[in-house]
Protein backbone atom coordinates (compact mmCIF):
# COMPACT_ATOMS: atom_id res chain seq x y z
CA UNK A 1 0.00 0.00 0.00
CA UNK A 2 3.01 2.24 -0.44
CA UNK A 3 1.38 4.07 -3.32
CA UNK A 4 -1.83 4.59 -1.36
CA UNK A 5 -2.44 8.26 -0.61
CA UNK A 6 -2.54 9.19 3.09
CA UNK A 7 -6.27 9.96 3.15
CA UNK A 8 -7.09 6.64 1.52
CA UNK A 9 -4.93 4.95 4.14
CA UNK A 10 -6.88 6.71 6.88
CA UNK A 11 -10.17 5.64 5.33
CA UNK A 12 -8.95 2.06 5.13
CA UNK A 13 -7.76 2.10 8.74
CA UNK A 14 -11.12 3.41 9.97
CA UNK A 15 -13.07 0.80 8.02
CA UNK A 16 -10.75 -1.99 9.14
CA UNK A 17 -11.29 -1.03 12.75
CA UNK A 18 -15.03 -0.93 12.16
CA UNK A 19 -14.98 -4.35 10.52
CA UNK A 20 -13.65 -5.95 13.69
CA UNK A 21 -16.34 -7.97 15.37
CA UNK A 22 -17.30 -7.53 18.98
CA UNK A 23 -16.41 -10.83 20.74
CA UNK A 24 -19.98 -11.36 21.89
CA UNK A 25 -21.36 -10.86 18.41
CA UNK A 26 -18.69 -13.12 17.02
CA UNK A 27 -19.59 -15.93 19.40
CA UNK A 28 -23.26 -15.56 18.48
CA UNK A 29 -22.57 -15.52 14.73
CA UNK A 30 -20.16 -18.43 15.09
CA UNK A 31 -22.90 -20.44 16.77
CA UNK A 32 -25.35 -19.48 14.03
CA UNK A 33 -22.93 -20.46 11.29
CA UNK A 34 -22.07 -23.79 12.90
CA UNK A 35 -25.73 -24.59 13.45
CA UNK A 36 -26.60 -23.67 9.87
CA UNK A 37 -23.83 -25.86 8.52
CA UNK A 38 -24.45 -28.68 10.97
CA UNK A 39 -27.11 -30.69 9.10
CA UNK A 40 -25.02 -30.70 5.96
CA UNK A 41 -21.80 -31.42 7.79
CA UNK A 42 -23.48 -34.25 9.68
CA UNK A 43 -24.61 -35.94 6.47
CA UNK A 44 -22.69 -39.00 5.30
CA UNK A 45 -19.47 -37.69 3.79
CA UNK A 46 -18.75 -37.74 0.10
CA UNK A 47 -15.46 -39.32 -0.96
CA UNK A 48 -13.20 -37.34 1.27
CA UNK A 49 -10.94 -34.60 0.05
CA UNK A 50 -10.79 -33.17 3.50
CA UNK A 51 -8.08 -33.38 6.08
CA UNK A 52 -7.84 -36.12 8.65
CA UNK A 53 -10.89 -36.56 10.86
CA UNK A 54 -9.01 -35.62 14.02
CA UNK A 55 -8.48 -32.17 12.58
CA UNK A 56 -12.19 -31.50 12.17
CA UNK A 57 -12.95 -32.94 15.58
CA UNK A 58 -10.22 -30.96 17.24
CA UNK A 59 -11.22 -27.77 15.54
CA UNK A 60 -14.88 -28.24 16.38
CA UNK A 61 -13.99 -28.90 20.00
CA UNK A 62 -11.80 -25.80 20.06
CA UNK A 63 -14.55 -23.74 18.49
CA UNK A 64 -17.14 -24.95 20.93
CA UNK A 65 -14.91 -24.56 23.94
CA UNK A 66 -13.83 -21.07 22.98
CA UNK A 67 -17.33 -20.10 21.93
CA UNK A 68 -18.63 -21.33 25.25
CA UNK A 69 -15.93 -19.35 26.97
CA UNK A 70 -17.15 -16.22 25.23
CA UNK A 71 -20.72 -16.93 26.17
CA UNK A 72 -19.73 -17.51 29.78
CA UNK A 73 -17.60 -14.42 29.82
CA UNK A 74 -20.61 -12.40 28.76
CA UNK A 75 -22.56 -13.77 31.72
CA UNK A 76 -20.00 -12.57 34.23
CA UNK A 77 -20.54 -9.13 35.74
CA UNK A 78 -17.88 -6.56 34.91
CA UNK A 79 -14.89 -6.72 37.22
CA UNK A 80 -14.28 -4.01 39.76
CA UNK A 81 -11.81 -1.31 38.89
CA UNK A 82 -9.12 -2.93 41.04
CA UNK A 83 -9.70 -6.25 39.35
CA UNK A 84 -9.48 -4.55 35.98
CA UNK A 85 -6.10 -3.07 36.88
CA UNK A 86 -4.65 -6.49 37.59
CA UNK A 87 -3.18 -8.39 34.66
CA UNK A 88 -5.76 -10.59 33.03
CA UNK A 89 -5.19 -14.28 33.54
CA UNK A 90 -4.67 -16.43 30.49
CA UNK A 91 -8.01 -17.58 29.10
CA UNK A 92 -8.87 -21.10 30.09
CA UNK A 93 -11.39 -23.07 28.10
CA UNK A 94 -14.16 -24.21 30.39
CA UNK A 95 -14.83 -27.87 30.95
CA UNK A 96 -18.06 -28.48 29.09
CA UNK A 97 -19.98 -31.17 30.84
CA UNK A 98 -22.42 -33.28 28.97
CA UNK A 99 -26.01 -32.71 30.02
CA UNK A 100 -27.36 -35.43 32.24
CA UNK A 101 -29.64 -37.79 30.43
CA UNK A 102 -32.98 -37.58 32.13
CA UNK A 103 -36.00 -39.73 31.62
CA UNK A 104 -37.61 -36.85 29.83
CA UNK A 105 -41.33 -36.41 29.49
CA UNK A 106 -42.62 -37.09 26.03
CA UNK A 107 -44.97 -34.14 26.21
CA UNK A 108 -43.17 -30.93 25.40
CA UNK A 109 -43.59 -27.77 27.43
CA UNK A 110 -46.43 -25.59 26.27
CA UNK A 111 -45.75 -24.06 22.93
CA UNK A 112 -46.80 -20.67 24.24
CA UNK A 113 -43.74 -20.77 26.45
CA UNK A 114 -41.56 -21.58 23.49
CA UNK A 115 -43.21 -18.90 21.37
CA UNK A 116 -42.24 -16.28 23.92
CA UNK A 117 -38.96 -15.97 22.15
CA UNK A 118 -36.23 -13.85 23.62
CA UNK A 119 -35.80 -10.53 21.86
CA UNK A 120 -33.39 -11.07 19.00
CA UNK A 121 -30.31 -9.34 20.21
CA UNK A 122 -30.98 -7.88 23.59
CA UNK A 123 -31.93 -11.10 25.27
CA UNK A 124 -28.95 -12.89 23.83
CA UNK A 125 -26.81 -10.54 25.80
CA UNK A 126 -27.50 -11.13 29.45
CA UNK A 127 -28.18 -7.96 31.36
CA UNK A 128 -25.27 -7.12 33.58
CA UNK A 129 -26.04 -5.84 37.04
CA UNK A 130 -25.24 -2.18 37.46
CA UNK A 131 -22.61 -1.34 40.04
CA UNK A 132 -25.24 0.54 42.03
CA UNK A 133 -27.55 -2.43 42.13
CA UNK A 134 -24.88 -4.98 42.94
CA UNK A 135 -24.22 -5.35 46.68
CA UNK A 136 -20.72 -4.64 47.80
CA UNK A 137 -18.56 -7.37 49.26
CA UNK A 138 -18.90 -5.82 52.72
CA UNK A 139 -22.68 -5.81 52.57
CA UNK A 140 -22.73 -9.37 51.40
CA UNK A 141 -20.41 -10.44 54.21
CA UNK A 142 -22.55 -8.73 56.84
CA UNK A 143 -25.72 -10.47 55.77
CA UNK A 144 -26.70 -13.79 57.29
CA UNK A 145 -25.91 -16.70 55.06
CA UNK A 146 -28.83 -17.45 52.82
CA UNK A 147 -29.82 -21.04 52.30
CA UNK A 148 -27.83 -22.42 49.42
CA UNK A 149 -29.96 -22.38 46.32
CA UNK A 150 -28.42 -23.60 43.11
CA UNK A 151 -28.64 -20.87 40.48
CA UNK A 152 -30.65 -21.82 37.40
CA UNK A 153 -28.40 -23.55 34.93
CA UNK A 154 -27.66 -21.45 31.89
CA UNK A 155 -26.74 -23.70 29.01
CA UNK A 156 -23.47 -23.06 27.27
CA UNK A 157 -23.21 -22.73 23.54
CA UNK A 158 -21.83 -26.27 23.35
CA UNK A 159 -24.78 -27.63 25.31
CA UNK A 160 -27.28 -25.76 23.19
CA UNK A 161 -25.64 -27.05 20.04
CA UNK A 162 -25.73 -30.59 21.39
CA UNK A 163 -29.45 -30.31 22.21
CA UNK A 164 -30.33 -28.93 18.81
CA UNK A 165 -28.30 -31.58 17.04
CA UNK A 166 -29.91 -34.34 19.09
CA UNK A 167 -33.36 -33.00 18.28
CA UNK A 168 -32.52 -32.67 14.60
CA UNK A 169 -31.11 -36.18 14.45
CA UNK A 170 -34.23 -37.52 16.13
CA UNK A 171 -36.48 -35.65 13.71
CA UNK A 172 -34.47 -36.86 10.75
CA UNK A 173 -34.91 -40.43 11.96
CA UNK A 174 -38.66 -39.93 12.34
CA UNK A 175 -38.51 -39.98 16.15
CA UNK A 176 -40.55 -36.86 16.85
CA UNK A 177 -41.25 -37.70 20.45
CA UNK A 178 -37.57 -38.13 21.12
CA UNK A 179 -36.90 -34.75 19.50
CA UNK A 180 -39.44 -33.09 21.77
CA UNK A 181 -37.99 -34.93 24.73
CA UNK A 182 -34.50 -33.70 23.92
CA UNK A 183 -35.73 -30.13 23.62
CA UNK A 184 -38.00 -30.42 26.64
CA UNK A 185 -35.33 -31.85 28.91
CA UNK A 186 -32.88 -29.08 28.15
CA UNK A 187 -32.90 -25.70 29.81
CA UNK A 188 -34.44 -23.09 27.53
CA UNK A 189 -32.25 -22.28 24.58
CA UNK A 190 -31.02 -18.75 24.23
CA UNK A 191 -28.38 -18.54 21.54
CA UNK A 192 -29.88 -21.23 19.34
CA UNK A 193 -33.51 -20.47 20.13
CA UNK A 194 -34.56 -20.39 16.48
CA UNK A 195 -32.83 -23.64 15.65
CA UNK A 196 -34.44 -25.36 18.63
CA UNK A 197 -37.84 -23.90 17.82
CA UNK A 198 -37.58 -25.10 14.22
CA UNK A 199 -36.88 -28.64 15.42
CA UNK A 200 -39.83 -28.40 17.78
CA UNK A 201 -42.03 -27.31 14.86
CA UNK A 202 -40.92 -30.28 12.78
CA UNK A 203 -41.63 -32.65 15.65
CA UNK A 204 -45.03 -31.14 16.37
CA UNK A 205 -45.95 -31.53 12.71
CA UNK A 206 -44.93 -35.16 12.78
CA UNK A 207 -47.16 -35.70 15.80
CA UNK A 208 -50.04 -33.94 14.00
CA UNK A 209 -50.08 -31.11 16.55
CA UNK A 210 -50.51 -28.65 13.73
CA UNK A 211 -51.92 -25.68 15.61
CA UNK A 212 -49.00 -25.65 18.02
CA UNK A 213 -46.59 -26.10 15.13
CA UNK A 214 -48.18 -23.21 13.24
CA UNK A 215 -47.98 -20.87 16.22
CA UNK A 216 -44.35 -21.63 16.90
CA UNK A 217 -43.47 -21.70 13.20
CA UNK A 218 -44.96 -18.23 12.77
CA UNK A 219 -42.74 -16.96 15.58
CA UNK A 220 -39.65 -18.37 13.92
CA UNK A 221 -40.60 -16.90 10.55
CA UNK A 222 -41.30 -13.51 12.10
CA UNK A 223 -37.90 -13.37 13.74
CA UNK A 224 -35.81 -14.73 10.96
CA UNK A 225 -37.71 -14.95 7.68
CA UNK A 226 -34.68 -15.79 5.56
CA UNK A 227 -32.60 -17.91 7.91
CA UNK A 228 -31.84 -21.59 7.78
CA UNK A 229 -34.36 -22.26 10.54
CA UNK A 230 -37.06 -20.48 8.59
CA UNK A 231 -36.35 -22.70 5.62
CA UNK A 232 -36.79 -25.75 7.83
CA UNK A 233 -40.07 -24.39 9.16
CA UNK A 234 -41.32 -23.65 5.65
CA UNK A 235 -40.69 -27.23 4.63
CA UNK A 236 -42.79 -28.43 7.57
CA UNK A 237 -46.57 -28.41 7.99
CA UNK A 238 -46.21 -24.93 9.54
CA UNK A 239 -44.86 -23.47 6.34
CA UNK A 240 -47.90 -23.99 4.18
CA UNK A 241 -50.20 -21.62 5.99
CA UNK B 1 -4.80 -11.93 6.99
CA UNK B 2 -1.73 -13.84 5.89
CA UNK B 3 -1.95 -15.81 2.70
CA UNK B 4 -2.85 -19.47 2.66
CA UNK B 5 0.06 -21.74 3.16
CA UNK B 6 1.39 -20.02 6.25
CA UNK B 7 1.08 -22.76 8.83
CA UNK B 8 1.25 -21.56 12.40
CA UNK B 9 -0.79 -24.14 14.28
CA UNK B 10 0.35 -23.01 17.70
CA UNK B 11 -1.11 -19.55 17.08
CA UNK B 12 -4.51 -20.88 16.19
CA UNK B 13 -7.30 -19.24 18.11
CA UNK B 14 -10.49 -19.73 16.15
CA UNK B 15 -12.46 -17.04 17.90
CA UNK B 16 -10.14 -14.18 18.60
CA UNK B 17 -7.59 -14.41 15.83
CA UNK B 18 -8.41 -17.03 13.27
CA UNK B 19 -5.42 -18.35 11.41
CA UNK B 20 -5.65 -19.93 8.00
CA UNK B 21 -3.26 -22.63 9.10
CA UNK B 22 -5.87 -25.33 9.32
CA UNK B 23 -7.27 -24.38 5.96
CA UNK B 24 -3.82 -24.51 4.48
CA UNK B 25 -3.31 -28.07 5.69
CA UNK B 26 -6.23 -29.54 3.82
CA UNK B 27 -6.78 -29.10 0.09
CA UNK B 28 -10.50 -28.80 0.72
CA UNK B 29 -11.11 -27.75 4.30
CA UNK B 30 -13.83 -28.88 6.61
CA UNK B 31 -16.80 -26.58 6.89
CA UNK B 32 -15.91 -25.91 10.54
CA UNK B 33 -12.48 -24.71 9.44
CA UNK B 34 -14.00 -22.50 6.76
CA UNK B 35 -16.36 -20.97 9.29
CA UNK B 36 -13.59 -20.41 11.83
CA UNK B 37 -11.27 -18.76 9.36
CA UNK B 38 -13.67 -16.79 7.18
CA UNK B 39 -16.50 -15.79 9.51
CA UNK B 40 -15.05 -12.31 10.06
CA UNK B 41 -14.61 -11.69 6.35
CA UNK B 42 -18.14 -12.85 5.64
CA UNK B 43 -19.56 -10.61 8.35
CA UNK B 44 -17.52 -7.59 7.28
CA UNK B 45 -18.52 -8.07 3.66
CA UNK B 46 -22.19 -8.67 4.49
CA UNK B 47 -22.32 -5.63 6.78
CA UNK B 48 -20.96 -3.54 4.00
CA UNK B 49 -23.38 -4.95 1.42
CA UNK B 50 -26.41 -4.73 3.72
CA UNK B 51 -25.68 -1.18 4.72
CA UNK B 52 -28.00 -0.06 7.47
CA UNK B 53 -29.78 -3.36 7.81
CA UNK B 54 -30.73 -4.62 11.22
CA UNK B 55 -28.66 -7.31 12.87
CA UNK B 56 -31.45 -9.75 12.10
CA UNK B 57 -30.59 -9.41 8.41
CA UNK B 58 -26.94 -10.00 9.13
CA UNK B 59 -27.79 -13.13 11.11
CA UNK B 60 -29.88 -14.44 8.24
CA UNK B 61 -27.20 -13.79 5.67
CA UNK B 62 -24.47 -15.41 7.75
CA UNK B 63 -26.67 -18.40 8.44
CA UNK B 64 -27.71 -18.94 4.81
CA UNK B 65 -24.19 -18.31 3.55
CA UNK B 66 -22.61 -21.02 5.65
CA UNK B 67 -25.47 -23.40 4.97
CA UNK B 68 -24.71 -23.04 1.27
CA UNK B 69 -20.99 -23.26 1.85
CA UNK B 70 -21.51 -26.52 3.73
CA UNK B 71 -23.75 -27.85 0.99
CA UNK B 72 -21.40 -27.08 -1.87
CA UNK B 73 -17.98 -27.36 -0.25
CA UNK B 74 -17.28 -30.59 -2.12
CA UNK B 75 -17.71 -28.67 -5.37
CA UNK B 76 -15.20 -25.99 -4.45
CA UNK B 77 -12.43 -25.87 -7.03
CA UNK B 78 -9.12 -24.51 -5.67
CA UNK B 79 -7.91 -23.99 -9.23
CA UNK B 80 -10.52 -21.29 -9.79
CA UNK B 81 -10.42 -19.31 -6.57
CA UNK B 82 -9.10 -19.30 -3.03
CA UNK B 83 -11.49 -20.51 -0.36
CA UNK B 84 -11.93 -16.95 0.84
CA UNK B 85 -12.82 -15.65 -2.60
CA UNK B 86 -15.26 -18.48 -3.13
CA UNK B 87 -16.89 -17.97 0.27
CA UNK B 88 -17.25 -14.24 -0.33
CA UNK B 89 -18.76 -15.02 -3.73
CA UNK B 90 -21.40 -17.09 -1.94
CA UNK B 91 -21.88 -14.24 0.54
CA UNK B 92 -22.33 -11.73 -2.29
CA UNK B 93 -25.04 -13.91 -3.85
CA UNK B 94 -26.85 -14.36 -0.55
CA UNK B 95 -26.70 -10.60 0.11
CA UNK B 96 -28.11 -9.88 -3.33
CA UNK B 97 -30.99 -12.29 -2.81
CA UNK B 98 -31.63 -10.91 0.64
CA UNK B 99 -31.74 -7.35 -0.63
CA UNK B 100 -34.09 -8.38 -3.43
CA UNK B 101 -36.41 -10.15 -0.99
CA UNK B 102 -36.46 -7.13 1.28
CA UNK B 103 -37.25 -4.85 -1.63
CA UNK B 104 -40.07 -7.14 -2.77
CA UNK B 105 -41.60 -7.11 0.67
CA UNK B 106 -41.01 -3.35 0.77
CA UNK B 107 -39.88 -3.56 4.36
CA UNK B 108 -37.19 -0.98 4.59
CA UNK B 109 -35.82 -1.85 1.17
CA UNK B 110 -32.08 -1.71 0.91
CA UNK B 111 -30.31 -0.19 -2.02
CA UNK B 112 -27.68 -2.55 -3.34
CA UNK B 113 -25.61 0.26 -4.75
CA UNK B 114 -26.66 2.91 -2.30
CA UNK B 115 -24.66 4.63 0.37
CA UNK B 116 -23.71 3.23 3.72
CA UNK B 117 -26.00 3.91 6.62
CA UNK B 118 -24.54 6.39 9.03
CA UNK B 119 -24.10 3.78 11.72
CA UNK B 120 -23.74 0.10 11.07
CA UNK B 121 -25.17 -2.47 13.44
CA UNK B 122 -22.70 -3.32 16.12
CA UNK B 123 -20.99 0.05 16.11
CA UNK B 124 -20.53 0.93 19.79
CA UNK B 125 -22.58 3.88 20.90
CA UNK B 126 -20.04 5.03 23.41
CA UNK B 127 -17.15 5.76 21.12
CA UNK B 128 -18.36 8.93 19.46
CA UNK B 129 -15.04 9.85 17.90
CA UNK B 130 -14.65 6.45 16.36
CA UNK B 131 -18.19 6.50 15.00
CA UNK B 132 -17.57 9.88 13.50
CA UNK B 133 -14.42 8.66 11.81
CA UNK B 134 -16.18 5.57 10.49
CA UNK B 135 -19.03 7.69 9.14
CA UNK B 136 -16.48 9.96 7.46
CA UNK B 137 -14.72 6.96 5.92
CA UNK B 138 -17.97 5.53 4.63
CA UNK B 139 -19.04 8.81 3.10
CA UNK B 140 -15.78 8.93 1.21
CA UNK B 141 -15.99 5.33 0.04
CA UNK B 142 -19.54 6.00 -1.15
CA UNK B 143 -18.17 8.51 -3.62
CA UNK B 144 -16.58 5.60 -5.50
CA UNK B 145 -18.45 3.84 -8.25
CA UNK B 146 -18.83 0.10 -8.62
CA UNK B 147 -16.81 -2.02 -9.21
CA UNK B 148 -14.03 0.28 -8.00
CA UNK B 149 -15.63 0.55 -4.60
CA UNK B 150 -15.80 -3.20 -4.10
CA UNK B 151 -12.28 -3.67 -5.45
CA UNK B 152 -10.95 -1.03 -3.07
CA UNK B 153 -12.74 -2.53 -0.07
CA UNK B 154 -11.64 -6.07 -0.88
CA UNK B 155 -8.05 -4.96 -1.21
CA UNK B 156 -7.73 -2.40 1.56
CA UNK B 157 -10.20 -3.62 4.18
CA UNK B 158 -10.36 -7.38 3.65
CA UNK B 159 -6.72 -7.75 2.57
CA UNK B 160 -7.48 -9.43 -0.71
CA UNK B 161 -4.62 -9.81 -3.14
CA UNK B 162 -5.14 -8.41 -6.62
CA UNK B 163 -5.48 -11.97 -7.94
CA UNK B 164 -8.15 -12.78 -5.38
CA UNK B 165 -10.00 -9.61 -6.28
CA UNK B 166 -9.82 -10.58 -9.94
CA UNK B 167 -11.20 -14.04 -9.14
CA UNK B 168 -13.96 -12.46 -7.09
CA UNK B 169 -15.10 -10.25 -9.96
CA UNK B 170 -14.90 -13.11 -12.41
CA UNK B 171 -17.11 -15.16 -10.09
CA UNK B 172 -19.49 -12.23 -10.01
CA UNK B 173 -19.68 -12.18 -13.79
CA UNK B 174 -17.92 -8.82 -14.13
CA UNK B 175 -16.06 -8.57 -17.44
CA UNK B 176 -12.47 -8.29 -16.27
CA UNK B 177 -9.63 -10.39 -17.59
CA UNK B 178 -6.45 -9.33 -15.83
CA UNK B 179 -5.10 -7.97 -12.59
CA UNK B 180 -4.00 -4.87 -14.49
CA UNK B 181 -7.63 -3.81 -14.71
CA UNK B 182 -8.15 -4.41 -10.99
CA UNK B 183 -4.96 -2.48 -10.27
CA UNK B 184 -6.16 0.40 -12.43
CA UNK B 185 -9.51 0.45 -10.59
CA UNK B 186 -7.70 0.64 -7.29
CA UNK B 187 -5.38 3.40 -8.45
CA UNK B 188 -8.34 5.41 -9.68
CA UNK B 189 -10.25 4.70 -6.46
CA UNK B 190 -7.31 5.93 -4.39
CA UNK B 191 -7.15 9.14 -6.40
CA UNK B 192 -10.88 9.70 -6.02
CA UNK B 193 -10.74 9.06 -2.29
CA UNK B 194 -7.91 11.54 -1.91
CA UNK B 195 -9.85 14.16 -3.87
CA UNK B 196 -13.05 13.47 -1.92
CA UNK B 197 -11.17 13.78 1.38
CA UNK B 198 -9.72 17.11 0.31
CA UNK B 199 -13.15 18.36 -0.77
CA UNK B 200 -14.58 17.22 2.55
CA UNK B 201 -11.88 19.07 4.45
CA UNK B 202 -12.44 22.23 2.43
CA UNK B 203 -16.18 22.04 3.08
CA UNK B 204 -15.52 21.82 6.82
CA UNK B 205 -13.51 25.02 6.62
CA UNK B 206 -16.20 26.73 4.55
CA UNK B 207 -14.00 27.13 1.51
Amino acid sequence: MNDTPPEARRVAAALRRDAKLDPGDRARLLALALAAAAPVAAAPPAPSRTGPPWMALGLTAALLATGAAWVRTRDVPPPSSSARAAPAPAPVAPVVTAPTVVAAPVVSPPVAEAVAAPARVASRRPVRPTPAAAPTAAVVAAQPAAPAVAPPHTPTLAEELRVVRAARAANDQGRASAALAALGAAPSLRILWEEGAAERVVALCALDRRDEAAALGAAVLRRSPAGASAARVRRSCAGGR
Amino acid sequence: MPPLGVARPTDFDPVAAPSPAVVAVAATPTVEAVIAVHLDDVVAFARWRLRGAASVDLDDVVSVTFQRVARSLDRYDPARATVRTWVLGVTANVCREHIRQRARRQENPLDDEGPFAEVAPGCPESDAARREEVAWARRLVDTLEEPKRTAWLLFHVLDFTETEALQFFQQEGVAVSSVHTVRAWMRRANEKLQQAAERYRRSLHGE
